[in-house]
């Protein structure tokens, strides 16, 4: 049964990135890859609540939060952005691993 | 409507594969890494196909894009196993796994893109 709530869970953190993407992008006019930027820090922040707040099941962490997060889009925006905007690529990698591992942090703190 | 239902069927599968390799090799850090930089290779390969190939339907490109790739590559789970390894006090294994997975990612997509050149001169 687990391998069908993950893939439940996994269609919805999909489905939320995919909106919160077109959501973002009608007012985003920057070459800054925002959307990607919060489905990601929020994930890893709801996933700090997860890991501190015992276990939410694999519905939600491995399905539902690991779809709302996405590695292979921040990969690849990276990778376009260092072709015309060096120094943004860069920031925008250091800023989404420095402040997911500080919102994951933040979030085990507040259920410890 | 149909955007919408591809990215969320492409979710499922890509996350029920993501799931699957985490069962098979006991939820290490090792299956996050490796679905990760998969991941940015085969993202890498498809963004690259597509730029030269317009037949596919809007909707397939957001089932395999958005849905199932996105979905089978995870940032929340990376940010917790880095997390975990500050918490454990494991600072090698940190810098390891963190700056890792960010240059295997990109030299994924680099790879991808370079292979998809490559197809299509087939």
């Amino acid at each position: 049964m687990d391998w069908f709530m993950i893939a439940v869970g996994g269609g919805v953190g999909a489905w939320l990135r995919y909106v919160t993407a077109l959501g973002v992008n009608r007012f985003n006019k920057l070459s800054f890859p925002l959307a990607t930027l919060i489905v990601n820090l929020l994930g890893s922040f709801l996933m700090g609540l997860a890991y501190g707040g015992g276990d939410w099941g694999p519905a939600v962490s491995t399905g539902f939060l690991g779809a709302l997060t996405t590695f292979s889009t921040f990969m690849y925006e990276a990778f376009e952005l260092a072709s015309t905007k060096l120094w943004l690529s860069v920031s925008y990698i250091a800023i989404s691993v420095v402040f997911g591992l500080l919102m994951t942090t933040v979030g085990y703190m507040i259920m410890v | 409507m149909k955007n919408s239902l591809a990215v969320i069927l492409g979710g499922a599968v890509g996350a029920s594969f993501r799931g699957a390799l985490g069962t098979l090799l006991d939820g290490s850090p090792i299956a996050t890494f490796l679905v990760n930089v998969l991941g940015s290779i085969l993202l890498g390969f498809f963004y690259q196909y597509v730029k030269s190939n317009t037949r596919l339907s809007d909707p397939s490109k957001k089932f395999i894009a958005t849905g199932l790739l996105g979905s089978f590559t995870t940032f929340s789970t990376y940010s917790l196993d880095l997390f975990v390894y500050l918490k454990e006090g494991r600072i090698l294994a940190l810098g390891l796994y963190g700056g890792g997975s960010i240059l295997a990612g990109i030299l994924g997509v680099i790879l991808g893109v370079s292979l998809a050149k490559k197809v299509r001169r087939l």
